[in-house]
């Protein structure tokens, strides 16, 4: 059988930013599954086999079968083409040659969720937390938080207090990603301001080097307990235009060749 | 403190953050991320409990190398062994 061609790419303009969630924990028709494991490439196969539990399989099979659907999506690259290339950190890149659109991605997951952000160029990070998760957070703000940040921690109420350590973690994480360097910088060096009806604000000690007038942060509620940051480098004088949309992997299907 | 003892030790914070891992199923040297998908907030639970459990503090340009178990055993050997005798932290 001769393969169809790929969907025509969707449109990303130079100031989108297009975020893809994907439920894992909702049922997932076994055919799709099947799909997942064929757009994953040998070496993704074999790292999703290092999972010691079914669970964590499951869910990286979907996330980086979400990573391959979306780039194609916007590009009409077949998925099996893409390569990655990773920093001295970790995160990857696009690496596969002759394509024309400068796409950037990046990819969270928590309990229940996972998303996949894409733009054009411009440095990007994105961070999901399910905030219910029972991690122990308020020890983590006391010890690697900034001061600012561990003082409006403790001058929120208590019953408000586990929700707003979610929103100034994963506004950390993806600010730290979206630099491509994780937990190498210090989460103390920078610190959120958050205010109802503006959009977060960031600051940094001279330890980094680093201008908030080049930063556009947002906070988003996917689902009822999850929360969601993204992390965008560029002028705030332009705002970047965000959508944030459900991907259903029966429909990768189209990808796959 | 011998090796047995700060395996034992590290496998202690690591089950404080990853209570249904099997220790002895794990491969001492393949990153714990990608046996057990343990993420930042993860990680950092397991240094604040190897903290609590050695009194070691473990500068962010080194969290890399608490990767994997065997990594993690010999960076605290390393860093503790520095430890003046007698002297505390």
């Amino acid at each position: 059988m001769t393969p169809a061609a790929l969907p025509p790419p969707a449109r990303l303009a130079d100031d989108d930013v297009h975020i893809w969630c994907l439920r894992q924990d909702h049922p997932i028709d076994p055919q799709a599954l099947a799909v997942c494991e064929a757009l994953l490439s040998p070496g993704e196969r074999a790292r999703r086999d290092r999972f010691v539990f079914p669970r964590h399989q499951r869910q990286f099979l979907l996330a980086h079968a979400l990573v391959r659907a979306t780039l194609s999506h916007y590009t009409g690259v077949a998925p099996a083409r893409w390569t990655f290339a990773e920093n001295q950190y970790g995160r990857p890149e696009p690496a596969t040659p002759d394509v024309a659109l400068p796409i950037r991605f990046n990819l969270s997951h928590t309990d229940g969720l996972i998303a996949c952000a894409v733009t054009l160029g411009r440095d990007i990070g994105v961070d999901v937390e399910d905030v219910t998760r029972q991690a122990a957070g308020l020890d983590i703000a006391e010890r690697y938080f900034a001061p600012a940040e561990v003082a409006d921690l403790a001058r929120v109420p208590e019953a408000d207090r586990a929700r707003t350590f979610f929103d100034y973690w994963t506004l950390k994480e993806a600010y730290i990603k979206a630099r491509g360097m994780g937990l190498a910088l210090p989460l103390r060096a920078f610190a959120f301001r958050l205010a109802p009806g503006a959009p977060p604000a960031i600051a940094f000690t001279p330890e980094l080097d680093d201008d908030p007038a080049t930063w556009q942060f947002r906070l988003l509620r996917p689902t009822a307990t999850h929360r969601l940051a993204l992390a965008v480098r560029d002028s705030p004088v332009r705002p970047v235009r965000i959508a944030l949309d459900w991907a259903d992997p029966a429909l990768f299907a189209r990808y796959h060749r | 403190m011998t090796r047995d003892d700060l395996r034992s030790a590290v496998i202690d914070a690591l089950l404080s953050v990853a209570p249904e891992a099997d220790p002895a199923r794990l491969k001492p040297d393949v990153s714990l991320r990608d046996q057990l998908d343990l993420d930042s907030m993860d990680l950092l639970n397991f240094i604040i409990a190897l903290h609590r459990a050695l009194q070691v503090d473990i500068p962010e340009a080194d969290y890399r190398r608490l990767m994997a178990l065997d990594g993690c055993v010999t960076y605290l050997e390393e860093k503790l062994g520095s430890t003046p005798a007698g002297g505390g932290r």
